[in-house]
């Protein structure tokens, strides 16, 4: 079942066009990496799901409902990022007692021994937390309100990397523990990686792909091999990179038109690699020929 | 699927409503502190005049009465509604169920309260202004007038109240589509200009309080609506 | 976790091998119920539906069957199957790369035979 769903939606900001024609849909239930380069549009249609801004044209439902100003929506719905804020007169511990109030599925337990856990002190104000505590205060209060469309933005920035670990292992808990949809975006996609099922990949205001976890790192690879072997494979393929040294050729192509077995290739000297998901998302983001060596020739 | 939550605009405007009289509750202070300043400021001298009689029968007399109290309470119940409006307060608002409607009709509630409130915190200073110079300078007085009509309550209540509005309105305005910052700073510019400009307007202030107090309650109401329609059209900018 | 999960073989892959090798050492015996996708993706720190990708490849290799409402169980000759798959699948790609390095380096076929039958010797 579909818990967003949009159509040919576009986003502009006076002349800047921060979405183009973004046609997707989202499961419920599921947690899925929001991955692109800064820039790319990811918080426009986060804040578009979110109700906070509305589509320049085409359309975007969320619970089956146009969610711009809908309280439906909000009730349903929690946005977290760097941006949350509180009023200076709450201390944390009157904040998770707010949100008790507001939040009907809200667990006030685990949030105290969440941040107890984090070394937290309740008594403080929103205000006087480092970036770090403020992140993972953040990102407690978005776990513990248990909303079906959790929308996490950057969550672990600033965070150490010890408590970034512990805190993706408690997204799965919270996670296996009351199914929900996690839209989660971060510029550590190697560490949540194994958390998500899917990743929509957002490129200059446009998605250029939305797959299993599995599917989207398998559509590239990287050979390597003698290059006079390689030659005739490489024109078949759509190559996204390739590097030749001293005879010896490596290149990622997409493995989608790629028709010849391993075992030919074992016999070619030519070895097969897969890449890593992060790697998947920079060569799709990459503009053709863009290369850093390039500004120094 | 777990069932989603349903939650009625109502309920939601409930909790917004108390818990932002509860966090605001400064305001109502900061309005205490500048009221005694002025009691205290105007105690000495009255608002009004003193007087010679005939011959050598020299009269002074002070009349001291509830306008300078009202006029700064109407300045502070703009000046809050406006804070309501600004940016740290709206953004405050996401972090709870809310939407732009829910809030802003929160904001106009706690705003009617705070009036409210306001009113009785003018009348109370008020007092103490008179028992504070009945106890100094022991001057003989006049009693009369010191009895608060009803109709002197709600004329008080009804002008605060529709500065408060005036503030929602000013504040929400500058958040909303472009057009409607447009078309409402330049109505707001030449309704003033003609409220001061016109001699119609002297005739206006001779109506008795009652009719007063129902038309600034008529022109609050529009605003309030007006608040109203322009939030539920805005976008939320966080950044 | 005795699995170390990398980047590069896909998660699900790992599960299935890792549950194989479970059967291989005695640790899941026939019959005996295995871990559920939400078990193994606490135990893994992985996200569920990928856990259960790894238990539909070993479903459909026949060596678990489901039962009802009840979760997947061990069938009587996984392990057998396991070790015979084993046998033909690593054993055929090791012994093709061993083939093609000799070639690469010169090494008759004469000389290959023996030095497996020495390595043989050297382990009995």
């Amino acid at each position: 079942m579909n818990i967003i769903q949009c159509v040919e939606l576009s986003k502009s900001f006076g002349r800047r066009q921060a979405l183009q024609r973004v046609t997707c849909a989202i499961d419920a239930e599921k947690i899925i990496g929001i991955i692109g380069l800064n820039g790319a549009g990811k918080s426009t249609l986060l804040n578009i799901f979110a109700g906070y801004l509305k589509p320049t044209t085409g359309s975007c439902k969320v619970f089956n409902e146009n969610p711009f100003n809908n309280i439906q929506t909000a009730a349903n719905m929690i946005f977290i990022d760097d941006q949350l804020s509180f009023s200076e007169y709450l201390s944390l511990e009157d904040i998770l007692k707010m949100g008790a109030d507001f939040y009907p599925n809200w667990q006030n337990e685990l949030a105290y021994r969440m941040l107890d856990y984090a070394g937290i002190d309740l008594t403080a104000k929103h205000q006087q937390l480092s970036k770090g505590q403020l992140a993972t205060f953040n990102l407690v209060y978005g776990l513990v309100s248990r909303c079906a469309l959790t929308i996490l933005d950057e969550p672990m920035n600033g965070m150490d990397e010890v408590i970034r670990t512990d805190f993706y292992r408690a997204i799965l808990k919270e996670y296996l523990a009351f199914p929900r949809t996690f839209l989660i975006t971060s510029h550590h996609l190697q560490e949540m990686e194994s958390i998500l099922e899917e990743i929509l990949l957002i490129d200059e205001g446009s998605v250029i792909a939305h797959a299993p976890l599995d599917e989207f790192k398998e559509q590239l690879i990287s050979l390597s091999g003698p290059s006079d072997e390689l030659a005739d494979l490489l024109s078949e393929t759509e190559v996204y990179a390739q590097k030749i040294v001293a005879g010896m050729t490596s290149a990622v192509v997409g493995a989608s038109k790629l028709f010849v077995s391993e075992e030919i290739l074992r016999t070619k000297g030519i070895k097969v690699s897969t890449l890593t998901a992060s790697e998947v998302c920079m060569y799709l983001t990459n503009k053709k020929g863009r290369d850093i060596d390039a500004i120094f020739d | 699927m777990q069932s989603l939550t349903n939650i009625s605009l109502k309920t939601i405007v409930k909790k917004q409503v108390k818990w932002e009289a509860k966090l605001n509750i400064s305001a109502l202070s900061s309005l205490v502190i500048v009221q005694i300043i002025f009691g205290v400021l105007t105690s000495s001298s009255g608002s009004a005049s003193s007087g010679h009689g005939h011959g050598n029968l020299d009269v002074r007399f002070s009349i001291y009465s509830l306008d300078t109290f009202l006029i700064v309470s109407a300045i502070w119940a703009f000046i809050v509604a406006l804070l309501f409006t600004t940016k740290a307060y709206r953004v405050d608002d996401l972090s709870v169920i809310s939407s732009r409607t829910s809030s802003t009709i929160a904001n106009i509630f706690v705003m009617i309260m705070y009036s409210f409130i306001a009113v009785i915190i003018m009348i109370s200073t008020y007092y103490l202004q008179v028992l504070g110079i009945l106890l100094v300078e022991k001057k003989s007085f006049v009693t009369e007038g010191l009895f608060i009509s009803p109709s002197t309550f709600i004329l008080c209540f009804s002008s605060i109240c529709l500065f408060g509005a005036l503030g929602l309105l000013f504040g929400t305005s500058f958040k909303g589509p472009v057009v409607i910052k447009i078309f409402l700073s330049t109505f707001m510019v030449f309704s003033f200009i003609y409220i001061f400009m016109t001699p119609n307007i002297i005739p206006l202030m001779m109506l008795p309080n009652l009719m007063i107090s129902v038309l600034c309650l008529l022109v609050a109401t529009l605003c309030f609506c007006l608040t109203i329609w322009i939030a539920n059209k805005s976008e939320v900018s966080r950044k | 976790m005795h699995v170390h999960l990398d980047g590069t073989t896909p998660i699900y892959i790992q599960i299935a091998e890792w549950l194989q090798h479970e059967i291989i050492a005695d640790r899941l015996q026939a019959d005996q119920k295995v871990y559920s996708q939400y078990q193994l993706a606490e135990l893994f720190n992985i996200n569920p539906a990928t856990a259960g990708k790894g238990l539909t490849i070993l479903l459909e290799e026949q060596l678990l069957y489901k039962k009802r409402g009840l979760g997947m169980f061990v069938t009587m000759d996984a392990k057998e199957r396991i070790l015979l798959k084993r046998r033909n699948e690593i054993l055929t790609k090791m012994a093709q790369e061993i083939v093609l390095e000799a070639k690469r380096l010169l090494v008759s076929d004469e000389e290959l035979l023996v030095l497996i039958r020495k390595t043989q010797e050297g382990l009995e």
